[in-house]
Order: structure tokens, then sequence, then C-alpha cells
């Protein structure tokens, strides 16, 4: 904030320093002009009087005056020196300035508020310096009032300029500072606050919008290395369960040799699956470590998507059913491309459809696909037991299971895991849910757009 | 040629279902799709000389509505040729008269059964299309709106899984 100040402050002081030599450009001009112009008709007026007081026209002053207005305090004087120029005459010249006088030729000086023009002539081998002196009213008057005029506005100008940098600094500063305190609030343990935009205009919103960007990329990486022991644990716990129910069964007692291959090819499958499984969470795990922050994602169609994570739902449990709506497929394939990564992305919606399953009676997820300008959207419902409203805010934290889940087995993972991936490919997952009748998630996914 | 087809609105998504049975029912022909909604201005003038539809329209239209309609578009891209609401601004029958011929509407559709839900100053133009002369109307196409139960559903889901859906991998 210093150096605001600093810069501030300085841009005032170059204003003052600009309109202060600005005023003085003007002083110095008009003066300028005022003296050589109150000189020229000295001159002239000098002139006149030389006419009249040696070659002899005296009666010609009544005639000059005519044409000619008198100045103000104008006196003319006649100086006869010697060589030596000792003075032999002198016709109303103050002699205390007899010094500035230029014995050879022209002179112009200024003495307090009196203009002199003195010029030597010669007649009859005697030395003569005929002057005119006058009071400048121009230079006098007028350009004082000028000049106080100018220090006034510059006065005013600077106090204005003063006044008017400190409410802008204040304007500039103070939402700055909103910004600066609302950040101060955000911490390790409330990832989740989010600078309001609303309250910020122009730069500054998009800075807003810019650090909730950039907070959201570090909660989900923030929430996926914190969780990942838990997301691992979760996501590997079925197929093992599987494997290890299949070998039990098989195991129980004697059985045919197409029996037990049966329950082998069961056992691959289910190894097979925690493979995809495995390599998916080692892609989870990488988050954070890519350069740029992201993982190294590619375009993938979604229907292809959605249809393997179905297949890998039905694997887990033969009594989940998946019924899918393709209607609104667009009919350009393109709006199905979404940039990602695809086992993250089919890990992510078979977390959310294999819930949509578990926690509905007919084990029934709805799940459709449709496509709007710049992204995809992605709904599965079902008609299961819905959230109460009052946890629906909870729902995304690690470990929370709603209150009427207590007869479904669960760990409260798969969801908050889902929703990370999905905030990583720079989507949007929304619930709504009513109790008793069922909840619908929706997932929306930008389409990947070739640079 | 390209049918250009006024579809009433009361801009919710759940409105949008009308587009989409009219769509789905009707043969291959290119379209523009006008989705259009009756405004009521009032009688100040300062409404009358300072309004402007696309302010209106931008406060009307939510942003799910919007999204309905690209995807509506991206569905049926091979069919709709443009598409964009409008607004009525008077009951006057001249008006409508003038309205429909002005903007050389070739079709009306109108659902069998709907339940708009207007805001403030929007009134219902399928009541005024009913009411006007059929000279001067052009041909009206009524789409048959299926399930009861989705009428009060305005949400994007209101789009998937209408009449047992069509599609399904299972």
């Amino acid at each position: 904030m210093r150096s605001y100040n600093k810069t501030l402050y300085a841009l005032i002081a170059i204003l003052i320093i600009y309109t202060v030599s600005f005023g003085a450009f003007i002083m110095y001009s008009i003066t300028n002009f005022a003296f050589s112009d109150f000189y020229k008709r000295l001159d002239f007026r000098r002139d006149l009087a030389t006419e009249r007081m040696l070659n002899g026209k005296s009666n010609q002053k009544d005639w000059s005056l005519r044409h000619l207005e008198e100045l103000h305090n104008q006196h003319e004087f006649i100086v006869e020196f010697d060589e030596k120029a000792n003075i032999i005459h002198n016709s109303g010249f103050n002699v205390a300035l007899w010094e500035r006088v230029d014995k050879q030729g022209e002179a112009n000086f200024k003495e307090g508020n009196t203009f002199y023009s003195t010029k030597l002539y010669q007649q009859a081998g005697k030395n003569y310096i005929v002057g005119v002196s006058a009071e400048n009213y121009f230079y006098n008057h007028h350009l004082r009032y000028l000049q106080n005029l100018l220090i006034i506005a510059l006065l005013l100008g600077v106090l204005f300029v003063v006044v008017v940098s400190l409410l802008v600094k204040r304007s500039f500063i103070k939402p700055i500072h909103g910004l600066i305190d609302e950040v101060k609030k955000i911490g390790s343990e409330n990832l989740y606050l989010r600078l309001s935009e609303v309250k910020y205009k122009g730069v500054l919103r998009k800075l807003a919008d810019t650090f909730n960007r950039m907070l959201n990329r570090v909660e989900t990486s923030f929430e996926t290395q914190k969780n990942f022991i838990s997301n691992a644990s979760h996501e590997l716990n079925t197929p093992l369960t599987s494997i290890i129910g299949i070998a039990d069964l098989a195991l129980s007692k004697d059985r045919t040799v197409e029996q037990y291959k049966e329950a082998m090819q069961k056992i691959v499958d289910a190894a097979g699956n925690l493979e995809k499984k495995t390599s998916a969470l080692l892609l989870l795990a990488r988050t954070g470590y890519e350069r740029n922050n992201k993982l190294n994602f590619k375009p993938v169609r979604i229907d292809q998507i959605i249809m393997d994570a179905e297949m890998t739902v039905k694997a887990i449990n033969e009594r989940f059913h998946i019924k899918t709506d393709f209607s609104m497929l667009p009919d350009d394939s393109m709006k199905l491309k979404v940039n990602g990564l695809a086992p993250l992305l089919q890990l992510a919606i078979s977390n959310v459809v294999s819930n949509a399953c578990k926690y509905s009676s007919n084990h029934t997820a709805y799940v459709a696909l449709g496509a709007f300008e710049n992204g995809v959207l992605i709904l599965i419902k079902d008609e299961g037991i819905g959230i109460p409203e009052k946890e629906i805010s909870y729902i995304y934290d690690p470990y929370f299971r709603a209150s009427n889940t207590q007869h479904v087995s669960g760990y409260g993972i798969g969801l908050p895991l889902a929703r990370n991936i999905i905030k990583m490919h720079d989507g949007e997952l929304s619930i709504t849910s009513t109790l008793g009748q069922g909840t619908t998630v929706r997932i929306e996914l930008p389409t990947f757009t070739p640079i | 040629m390209i049918q250009r087809v006024l579809i009433p609105t009361d801009f919710t998504v759940n409105s949008l279902r009308i587009v989409l049975e009219y769509l789905e029912s009707s043969d291959h022909q290119q379209v523009e799709l006008v989705l259009a909604c009756g405004y009521n201005l009032g009688e100040s003038i300062g409404m009358l000389l300072g309004f402007t539809l696309d302010d209106h329209l931008a406060e009307m239209q939510k942003e799910d509505f919007l999204k309905g309609c690209e995807i509506i578009r991206s569905r049926f891209e091979d069919k709709i040729v443009e598409m964009y609401s409008d607004l009525m601004i008077s009951k006057n029958k001249r008006y409508v008269r003038n309205y429909l011929k002005g903007r050389q509407l070739t079709q009306i559709v109108l659902p069998d059964a709907f339940e708009f839900k207007y805001l403030g100053n929007c009134f219902d133009i399928v009541e005024l299309m009913n009411t006007m002369e059929p000279a001067n109307v052009p041909k009206i196409v009524t789409v048959n709106m299926g399930e009861e139960k989705l009428q009060a559903q305005d949400t994007l889901d209101s789009f998937f899984f209408r009449k047992e859906w069509r599609f399904n991998y299972e």
C-alpha cells in the first residue's frame, strides 16, 4: 500500500509542478509582451518629443495628443551633457538614474513602476538625451490581477487535486482492503469459503473470480490429497470384497472344472476392475503435482464414459439397474467431447450412479445426457429415499452420511470424491432432492474446444 | 421452404417441452422457432418509450431456460435454422394480426393441455390465439403434451425420461 501512496503522491506532485510551470509560463509570456509593447509605445512618444523639443515643432504636442492617448504619469525630459558625460542642463530627469542611460544610443529601463525610454541626439555639436517616462498601467494593474488570479486558481486547483486524489484513493483502496479481509478469513480449515464477486466491479471482480477459481483448484487438490487414503480404501474395497466373496464361494465345497473356471473368470473381471480403479486413483494422487496443476487431459466422449460407468456399476452389483435416456443427444458428436481423463470421469459417474442404485428400493438409476452450447449435461436421478432438506448442505463433506441412510452400508466418500473429480474438470455437480421421493444429481462439464 | 413457427412460452424450462413435442412430432422440414410470450407494457409513457426487447428478455430468460434452448438446438441441429424469443406487447387484436402478418409466421403451435406460469406483466397468448378469427391466424398445430405429472416440473429433468424414453442401452 505504501508504494501505492508513493505513486499517488508522485502523480499529485507532477500535476502540481505542471500547473505551476504552466502558470509561470503564462505570466512570463504576458509580462514579456507587456514590457516590449510598452517600450515600443514609449519609443514612439520619445521620437515625437524629440521632434518637438529639438526640431522646433513645439506646437505639435496638441496634435500628437489628439491621436495618441497620454500614458499614465507620462513625463518627457531632455538632458544636455558634455563629452565626459557630465550633465550641463537637465529638464525633468532624475539624475540618480543617469548611470543607466546609454550615452551612445537608445536605452530602455525600468525603475520601480516607471518605465524609461531614452535616446542620444546630437545637434549643433551638442549632445542631448531625450527621453520619456511613464507608468505601465497594464503591467501594474492588469498583470497583477492576472497574477493573483493564477495564484488563487493554482491553490484551489492543488486543493481540488489533493481532495479528489484522496477520495479516489480511498474508493480504490476500500474494495482492495475488503478483498484482503475476505482472503484473510480463508484458511486450510475453511477452504470452501469464496470471495463474493458481486461486491466488486471491473478488474476487482475479475480478480475475485480468478481467486475463486484458484481456490476451487486448491480446495479440490487439497481435499483429494487429504482424503486419498479414504478414497483409495473406498474404491478398492468393493472389487476386493467381490474377489474374496467369489473365491470363498468357490472354495466352500468341491466343484466341477466348469464352475471353477466360471469363478476364476469372475475373479479376473473383478481384478480387472480393481486395476482400472488403481490406475484412476494413481491419476487422482497426481493431482496438484502436474504442470499448471492440470493433469494430462485428453478429449473423451462422455457418452462412452457413461456407458462404461454403467457396466462398472453393474459389475459391482447385479441387482443394480440403469435406465438411460440418450434421446437428447446432439446431432454433432463433437459436442459430446469433453476435456478430461476417462478413468477419473468414469470413477466419478460410476460413484454417483451406484449411489443412486444403492439408495433406491428398486435399485434403479435413471441416467440422461444432453449437450448445450459449451458443455454437456448429465442427469442421474433415482426414486430412492432422498436426502433430508436440512442435511443437503453437508453431503459434500467427506464421511458425512444423511440421517436416513442407517440401513445402507457406506462411508460417505463416494459423492465428495465424484464432486472433486468433476471440479478438477472445471465442471459442476449439484444435487436436488426430495425426501422419500428421490434425488437428482446434475453434472455439467465444459465441452472440449480444440485450440 | 423454411417454416417460421410461433411457440408460446412463459420462459420456464417446462414450457420448452412444447418445443420438444412439436419438433419430435413434425416432419423433416427446417424451421425457424419464435418463442413468444405476451407482455403487458402498461400505459406509462416511460415504458412505451424506454422499452427495449433485449433488456426485458435478458431479465426474463433464466440460465436454465437458455441452456434448455441450447440443448434443443444441439439435438435438432438439422431442423432448427434459428431459435429466438420475442414478446407480444399488446392484446389488441389488430396488433396481434399485424404481429403475425409482419413476422410472416406460417405456423402457430399450441399445446393441448399446459399450465403456463406467467410472471408479473406477462399474459397468455394461447388464449389470445384461440380468440382470433381463423382467417387472421396462420396454421395452428396442436401438440399432445402427454404426462400430467410433469406439468409442475420446471427443471432440465423435464426434457428427459418423457414418454417412457425411447433410447435405452440396458
